[in-house]
C-alpha cells in the first residue's frame, strides 16, 4: 500500500469492534469529514475465531482477529481513502502492520506503548485534556497526526463517534437478526 | 537301574551385537507431519455512502458569531430572573444558570423509517449540539437540553405531534426544525396554520429565531390571497384557519412539503369544515402543535391525528391501541418534568392583532385623540396624554361597540389549557369592568373575582374557594386589589390582560403567585397588542431595562423603570407650530 503523508487530514475514520454475546465480534468503521460529518459507513458481518485459532493464537486472538480479519475488510471496501484511522481499543493498533494509514489510539485510560511494531514504525504517545494518545506513524509523520486530533476534538469529542458506530452496529445487527 | 549322565552343556543362542555399524543408510522419506489449516475468509462487509451528508446542514462560510450565553434576557422559554424582576423584549424570555456538561442529543429513526440506510443516515449523524454548532445554523440564544431533544425529535418524522406544556417554546422548536428542513433541503414549501390573533406572534417568532427565512402572511383581498397562495417567493407560508375554507380552491391546488397546524386542537373534530380541508391539503409532511392534546375524551387525540397520520388510530380503538398507535409520533415535556434546575418564572409575550372590529375603533380614538391633543396646543398636559392612553388601552382589551376582543380568545384558549392540566390561573386587569366582560365570556371556567368591588368581609372566602375548589381554575384580579400578604402560590399561571405603567406594579402582581416556597414554575403572559400604543409603551421600557442591562451588569437586575413625561408625551409625537410638544409637570 502507498504510504500516506498527513498534511492537511481532512478524512478520518473511527474504527472499533464489538463483541456481540452469542454472535461474535462486529467491527464497524465510519468515515468522516473534518466537521464530524459521515461520508461512508461499513460494517463487518460477525466474526467468530474457531477452536483451532482459539488453541493457536492464544493471547494473540484478538489481535489477529481485529486487525487481520475485520480491520482489514472494512478498510478495503472504503472509497475514500482514509487519512487517520482512530481506534478505541489497543488491540487493534495491530493493524499497523496491515495498513500503512497512520493509527492513533485515542482512551481515557493509560496502555502501554505497542511491544512489537513493524514496517519500522514508531509509537508516540501524547496527552491532549482527558485523552491518552498513541499514534503509530512512520517516523516524523506524528506531528500532523497529533495536530489533526487536535483540531478534530475542537469540533468534536474524540470518543462521540465510536459511540455512533457501536449505535448503528446494534441497529444493522437488529435489523439482521 | 538309572544311571546319572554327565550333565551335556546346551549353547545360549548368541546375543545381538551391541556394536553399532559404522555404516548407515538414511532414506529421502521426510517425517510425516499433521497440518493444522488456518483458513479464514475475509468477513463479509455492508458498507453504506452518505453522499448528501456533508450538505446537511452545511457550515457556513465566516466565523461563528459567538451565541449569547443561557443566563441573561432572551426570547426562549424559560426565566431565570429573581422573583423582583421582569424581562426584556422578545415573545418568550428566559434566564437559565449556565449548563456545565453538554448534553448529547442524537437525532434516531422514527419507527416508520424502515430502509436501514436511511436509519443509519440518522443516527450516524453527530449530535445535534454540535451539528447545530458555529456557524451552521446561529441561534439568538442557546436553546434548553429539552428544546433540542425537541428538534431530534420533530426533524425525522412525517408525522409528528409537539405537545409540550404552555410556555415550553412549542414555537421556537418548530421554527428551528423549519431552518433545519429548509437549510438541509429536505422541505423547499412550508405552510403553517394558526388561529388568526396568532399572526403576528408567529411573524416576530419567525424574526427572532430564524431572519433569514422570508415568511409570506396570506392576507389581504381575494385576489391578493389567490396570488400569494401560488406565490414562491417565500419558503415558509403563514394562513390562519379562518381562511381556509374560504380559499380552499387555492389552498387545495398548492402541494407542501410541511404542513404545521398551531393549536391544533382546533380539528379534533374531524367533522367541522375547517378540518375536511386540513386533512386534504396535499403534504409529506404533517405537524401538529398543542400543548392540549386531548382536552376532553381520547377522540379529541384521534381527530388530530386525522391530520397527522390518518388511519394510524381510530374512533373505537382502546386506550392501550391509541397509546401504542400514536407513541412514536407524540411528545410531550411539562414544565415539572424539563425545569427541574431553572428557576421557575417563565414569561411570555403574546403579540396579538386585533379584531377588525377593534381596529377600527382604535384608528377612530386614536386619530381623533391625538387632533384633539394637537389643537390644545401648549394647554395640553399629562393628564390629557394619560387619558388618550387609556382610552386607547380600553379599546385593545374590547371594542367598545361590540366587545369583540382578540385578547379574550385568545385568554379563552390558554385557560383550556389551564383547565385541562387541573391547574389555576390569575388574570389582572387595571379596569375592573375588564374584570366583569371577562367574566362574563368565560364562564365555564367557573371564574372568581378579587378586586375593590367585592366586600372586605368576602374577600377571604374568594381566596379559600378558588384555593380549595377544583372547579375553579381562574381568579380575576385588579392590580390594585390584595395586599403584601396576600398568597396564591398554588397558582401556575398568571395572565396580564392589560399591562401597567411602573414594572415594579406588575412585579408584585406576578409575586403573588412566584414566591419563595412555590413548588413548581409559574408561566407568566403579558398580552400586548401589535402596533397600538401598547407594543409603543412595552418597547420603551424594554429598551430602558435593556440599556441598564448592557452598561451595567447583565446580572443586575434592573430597577423597576416607568415612563417619563417626556416619554409618555413622545407616544404621540405630539406637535405644535412652535414644534415638539414637551412634558409640563401638572
Amino acid at each position: 500500500m502507498e504510504a500516506t503523508t498527513p498534511n492537511s487530514l481532512s478524512n478520518f475514520a473511527f474504527l472499533t469492534v464489538l463483541e456481540i454475546p452469542q454472535v461474535g465480534y462486529c467491527g464497524g468503521m465510519l468515515v468522516l469529514n473534518q466537521w464530524g460529518r459521515p461520508i461512508e459507513f461499513h460494517c463487518s458481518a460477525p466474526v467468530n475465531p474457531t477452536r483451532t485459532q482459539e488453541i493457536l493464537f492464544g493471547s494473540t486472538l484478538k489481535a489477529f482477529l481485529f486487525s487481520e480479519q475485520i480491520a482489514s475488510a472494512l478498510l478495503e471496501q472504503t472509497k475514500k481513502r482514509p487519512q487517520l484511522i482512530l481506534v478505541d481499543q489497543p488491540q487493534l493498533l495491530d493493524f499497523h502492520a496491515q495498513t500503512d494509514v497512520p493509527l492513533l489510539l485515542v482512551s481515557r485510560e493509560d496502555h502501554p506503548l505497542p511491544t512489537r511494531l513493524w514496517n519500522g514504525k514508531v509509537s508516540v504517545p501524547r496527552r491532549l485534556d482527558e485523552w491518552q494518545l498513541i499514534a503509530v506513524v512512520a517516523p516524523g509523520e506524528d506531528a500532523p497526526v497529533l495536530a489533526a486530533a487536535q483540531d478534530f476534538s475542537e469540533q468534536l469529542p474524540l470518543d462521540e463517534p465510536f459511540e455512533r458506530i457501536r449505535n448503528a452496529i446494534d441497529e444493522a445487527h437488529a435489523v439482521t437478526r | 537301574m538309572f544311571e546319572p549322565q554327565e550333565p551335556v552343556a546346551t549353547p545360549l543362542p548368541s546375543r545381538p551385537s551391541l556394536a553399532v555399524s559404522s555404516t548407515f543408510a538414511f532414506d529421502d522419506t521426510k517425517p510425516a507431519v499433521v497440518s493444522a489449516t488456518l483458513k479464514y475468509r475475509r468477513p463479509k462487509v455492508l458498507s453504506y455512502f452518505f453522499e448528501a451528508s456533508p450538505e446537511l446542514l452545511a457550515r457556513n462560510s465566516g466565523a461563528p458569531r459567538p451565541r449569547k450565553p443561557t443566563p441573561g434576557p432572551a426570547p426562549t422559554d424559560v426565566t431565570g430572573e429573581p422573583a423582583t424582576d421582569s424581562t426584556s423584549s422578545g415573545d418568550e424570555k428566559s434566564e437559565a444558570p449556565a449548563q456545565t456538561k453538554k448534553q448529547h442529543t442524537r437525532i434516531k429513526p422514527p419507527g416508520d423509517v424502515v430502509k436501514l440506510s436511511d436509519r443509519l443516515f440518522y443516527l450516524l449523524q453527530p449530535p445535534l449540539e454540535y451539528l447545530l454548532a458555529g456557524n451552521t445554523m446561529e441561534f439568538p440564544f442557546e436553546p434548553f437540553p429539552y428544546q433540542f431533544s425537541g428538534l431530534a425529535f420533530l426533524f425525522p418524522r412525517a408525522a409528528a405531534v409537539l405537545a409540550d406544556e404552555m410556555g415550553l417554546g412549542k414555537t421556537m422548536q418548530a421554527i428551528s426544525t423549519v431552518r433545519m428542513l429548509l437549510r438541509s433541503q429536505q422541505a423547499r414549501r412550508i405552510l403553517l396554520i394558526c388561529p388568526k390573533p396568532l399572526v403576528t406572534n408567529w411573524l416576530r417568532e419567525f424574526k427572532t429565531w430564524a431572519p433569514e427565512i422570508p415568511v409570506a402572511p396570506i392576507k389581504g383581498s381575494q385576489s391578493t390571497r389567490q396570488w400569494l397562495w401560488s406565490a414562491d417567493q417565500s419558503p415558509v407560508k403563514i394562513a390562519n384557519y379562518e381562511l381556509l375554507t374560504r380559499d380552499q380552491e387555492y389552498l387545495l391546488s398548492q402541494q407542501y412539503d410541511l404542513v404545521i397546524l398551531d393549536e391544533a386542537q382546533r380539528v379534533k373534530n374531524a367533522e367541522n369544515a375547517t378540518s375536511k380541508v386540513v386533512r386534504q391539503i396535499q403534504r409529506r409532511r404533517s405537524w401538529a402543535l398543542t400543548g392540549t392534546p386531548v382536552e376532553n375524551s381520547i377522540d379529541d387525540l384521534v381527530g388530530i391525528f386525522e391530520f397527522v397520520a390518518p388511519g394510524l388510530v381510530t374512533k373505537g380503538m382502546s386506550i392501550r391501541q391509541i397509546r401504542e398507535g400514536v407513541s412514536d409520533h407524540i411528545l410531550r415535556r411539562t414544565k415539572d418534568i424539563v425545569m427541574t434546575d431553572m428557576p421557575p418564572k417563565l414569561i411570555r409575550d403574546e403579540s396579538l392583532d386585533m379584531t377588525p372590529e377593534q381596529a377600527e375603533s382604535y384608528k377612530s380614538a386614536e386619530d381623533s385623540g391625538v387632533l384633539k391633543l394637537n389643537a390644545m396646543g401648549d394647554e395640553v398636559n399629562i393628564k390629557h396624554v394619560f387619558e388618550l392612553v387609556l382610552r386607547l388601552k380600553q379599546v385593545c382589551n374590547f371594542d367598545p361597540s361590540t366587545g369583540a376582543s382578540s385578547k379574550l380568545e385568545r385568554l379563552a384558549a390558554d385557560l383550556e389549557e389551564v383547565a385541562a392540566s387541573g391547574q389555576k390561573a390569575i388574570v389582572f386587569s387595571q379596569w375592573v369592568g375588564a374584570l366583569d366582560q371577562i367574566a362574563q365570556r368565560i364562564q365555564q371556567f367557573n371564574p372568581l373575582q378579587f378586586h375593590g368591588r367585592i366586600p372586605s368581609n368576602q374577600r377571604d372566602g374568594v381566596l379559600a374557594e378558588f384555593k380549595e375548589s377544583p372547579n375553579r381554575h381562574v381568579l380575576l384580579m385588579s392590580y390594585g386589589a390584595g395586599s403584601v400578604g396576600l398568597n396564591l402560590q398554588f397558582c401556575r399561571y398568571v395572565f396580564l390582560f392589560d399591562r401597567w405603567w411602573n414594572p415594579a406594579i406588575e412585579d408584585q402582581a406576578i409575586n403573588r403567585a412566584h414566591r419563595i416556597g412555590v413548588k413548581g414554575s409559574v408561566t407568566v403572559s403579558r398580552m400586548i397588542m401589535a402596533e397600538t400604543i401598547e407594543q409603543k409603551i412595552h418597547e420603551i421600557l424594554e429598551a430602558k431595562r435593556q440599556l441598564f442591562r448592557e452598561i451595567l451588569s447583565d446580572n443586575q437586575v434592573p430597577p423597576p423603570l416607568g415612563l417619563s413625561p417626556d416619554e409618555i408625551f413622545g407616544l404621540f409625537n405630539l406637535r405644535t407650530p412652535k414644534g415638539m410638544i414637551k412634558a409640563r409637570v401638572a
